[in-house]
């Protein structure tokens, strides 16, 4: 985790919002701006074990795998 | 791909280290693990927290749809299963690929390959963890990969939308009504639903035995309030009585509100089965212990009634 932050030091690691005074959101939980019990980790186990559907959950977060590769490889072929 | 495979090793390691339940369906379990080290890692910074974000995201899908290989670039593409490159390859393809140095360069291929490896995996038809979508939208992803070459984030947009949208709307409330309104899990809730029916079973079997014995209804009545006068039976009566009828309805509640108030109290919420861990959201734990008096109060109301009912009740010996 440390090194990550370390690659992508323009996209800000995400910091969990202490002061909300509402339920969290989904884009909140999966973008990991959540404490459990109502983390990304919780909802994976509650999509693996709960709605036995977590194959759409992974196909989120391999989806968002491409962005870092992609942003070394612009950054690359712009300097190129 | 070597960056890749730095954040498999990273991702898996932290999701083995923390997942509590490394028994029951392992295979399933491990397989699910082996895809998520394989195809994502640490999630949160690649997301758009801002319109920035978005922007740069959407100028660099405009950079490479400039740039994109096309069909030349992989001929594979458009007959049969594409191989996905080995790392040997890849690795000679790189400028300089070295897994230590967070500043390595990663090879146009391996994106392809990256988008290539979710779309057999996720989106076509009969693959291995295939997702439900509507045919139009496996169909306009598989069309712009295959046979656009295109390997971009927007390509898959439509796709993570919906399946977006089908957590919102088919999983995510079911969450939130288990992590913000209760703190156990289901497999749980029917043990205590058990538990709780054979003690509501056995505290009534006692008490309609004790008013069928007729047990005088001072006896009764003052063995619980003064125990010290009659101590024997006054432990009696509270392991026959009081005891089952405590737990039971202390179970009864926990299973209608999914809520365990003594835990939800402390600040515990449970993950898998006997597993619990910290509530640390500051919201979810206000209302955890707002629900947990209200079910308290409502146990002890429900268990003092039954007790002094079936204490009061006049005895008739049979």
């Amino acid at each position: 985790m440390a090194e990550h932050t370390h690659t992508h030091t323009s996209t800000p690691s995400p910091v969990p919002d202490l002061s909300r005074n509402r339920l969290p959101t989904l884009f909140e939980v999966l973008s990991r701006r959540t404490l459990p019990p109502v983390d990304l980790f919780s909802f994976y186990i509650y999509m693996r074990d709960q709605q036995r559907s977590v194959d759409y959950l992974d196909f989120w977060l391999a989806h968002l795998s491409c962005r870092p590769l992609l942003c070394h490889n612009v950054t690359d072929l712009n300097q190129a | 791909m070597s960056l890749c495979r730095h954040y498999v090793r990273e991702l898996r390691r932290s999701v083995l280290v923390s997942t509590p339940e490394p028994e029951r369906d392992s295979k399933r379990s491990s397989a699910i693990l082996q895809g998520l080290g394989e195809m994502s890692h640490h999630a949160g910074p690649s997301m758009f927290a801002t319109e920035k974000e978005r922007d740069q995201d959407a100028q660099m899908s405009a950079f490479l749809r400039e740039d994109r290989p096309g069909a030349h670039d992989s001929p594979q593409s458009s007959n049969g299963p594409p191989t996905r490159p080995s790392p040997g390859i890849s690795s000679s393809r790189d400028i300089t690929s070295d897994s230590n140095s967070p500043a390595h360069t990663v090879a146009r291929q391996d994106i392809r390959a990256s988008a290539e490896k979710i779309l057999y995996t996720f989106l076509l038809p009969g693959a291995e963890r295939e997702i439900t979508l509507p045919g139009s939208i496996t169909q306009d992803v598989t069309t712009a990969i295959e046979e656009y070459g295109r390997d971009d984030p927007e390509v898959f947009d439509v796709a993570k939308d919906y399946v977006f949208q089908a957590m919102e709307r088919d999983a995510f409330p079911g969450f939130l009504r288990m992590k913000a309104l209760g703190n156990l899990i289901p497999a749980t809730l029917i043990m205590r639903l058990i538990v709780g029916l054979l003690s509501m079973f056995g505290a009534f079997w006692t008490a309609f035995v004790l008013i069928f014995l007729n047990e005088s209804r001072q006896t009764r009545l003052w063995v619980c309030i003064i125990r010290c006068y009659f101590p024997p039976r006054a432990l009696l009566t509270f392991y026959q009585l009081i005891l089952p009828f405590t737990t039971g309805v202390y179970f009864l509640a926990s299973y209608q509100y999914s809520l365990d108030p003594i835990l939800a109290l402390v600040g515990y919420s449970e993950y898998t089965p006997f597993n619990f861990s910290r509530v640390r959201e500051p919201y979810v734990r206000k209302l955890l212990a707002q629900r947990a008096l209200m079910v308290l109060a409502m146990t002890i109301l429900i268990d003092a009634g039954l007790c002094v009912l079936f204490i009061l009740v006049p005895g008739k010996r049979l």
